[in-house]
């Protein structure tokens, strides 16, 4: 079930005639108990909480206030450049995978050619496949296109999230 | 706390934690009210207390910890000092009432085995 409680138990003060003091009841809750339930915990108390607040973000563009739309001036370049770059990135695949077979876990090619073309998800194929858009197929589908740089930062980042596993990924998105 | 899906004290739309845990806590240590408020905290920096904040079962680790976080932090404000703090799933509770009286007693039977 999704929630929490918060329960606090009241010490005995000093002067307070109680069955234990104080004392003797942190005593009892600081003993290792052998009940698997239970889960260990400090037997001193908490460290003081400190928040840092952060400064306000900079991030105009994250927070939907842009008041300024930043288009190309070269349309078919930049959606060229997209392309070709999604498409390199697929013939890259075999050397960036051998490379990651060598030193992680063999899988960064592949990783990457999902996220810049698209990849077929589902173990039948025939009845349940779902296809995640990569970064090639929201081009081509015109989710990209060169009027609101911005926007199309925030399309391809959408791709590789749906796209990509693994850390990369989500470091990229 | 509802965990047998009791209707509970009142019903709110999702707040953030910095709201809620202070009205959490005002419930839990105000003294006001005859027929609820029968732990005698004194609200005036002198109150010692230990607290444990319980898991129903499924949140995370992460959002846990900040639960627990603002919860020590709400509790300085109000000069309560905390000599120990507990946080997991102690008391889980799933919407099967027949599951939350399973657990619920072999927690028991542990400890008092243990004691």
């Amino acid at each position: 079930m999704p929630g929490f409680s918060i329960t606090l138990l009241l010490l005995p003060r000093p002067d307070e005639a109680a069955p234990y003091d104080a004392t003797q009841i942190l005593c009892f809750l600081d003993d290792v108990p052998d009940a698997p339930g239970w889960k260990w915990a400090r037997s001193v108390p908490p460290d003081e909480v400190t928040f840092v607040s952060l400064p306000p973000s900079s991030n105009i563009a994250a927070s939907g206030q842009l008041d300024r739309v930043f288009g190309t001036q070269n349309r078919e370049g930049y959606l060229e450049a997209i392309r070709r770059a999604c498409e390199a990135v697929s013939k890259a695949e075999p050397e960036l995978t051998r490379m990651d077979r060598i030193a992680g876990d063999g899988d960064c090619g592949l990783t990457l050619m999902s996220g810049a073309t698209s990849k077929r998800l589902g173990l039948f194929r025939e009845t349940r496949a779902e296809v995640k858009k990569g970064i090639l197929k929201r081009l081509e589908q015109g989710d990209i296109t060169g009027e609101d740089v911005i926007q199309d930062v925030r399309v391809i980042s959408e791709a590789i999230n749906d796209a990509m596993d693994g850390t990369s990924g989500a470091l990229y998105s | 706390m509802g965990i047998h899906n009791e209707p509970g004290h009142s019903r709110s739309k999702l707040t953030s934690l910095s709201i809620l845990i202070p009205s959490l806590l005002d419930m839990i240590t105000r003294t006001d009210d005859p027929e609820r408020s029968f732990v005698p905290f004194k609200n005036d920096g002198s109150d010692r207390a230990i607290l444990l904040v319980n898991n129903l079962g499924s949140v995370s680790q992460l959002e846990l910890g900040a639960i627990v976080g603002e919860t020590l932090k709400a509790l300085t404000v109000r000069g309560i000092t905390i000599d120990r703090a507990i946080s997991g799933t102690i008391m889980a509770s799933t919407t099967q009432r027949m599951a939350v009286y399973a657990f619920a007693t072999y927690l028991c039977v542990a400890i008092l085995r243990r004691r």
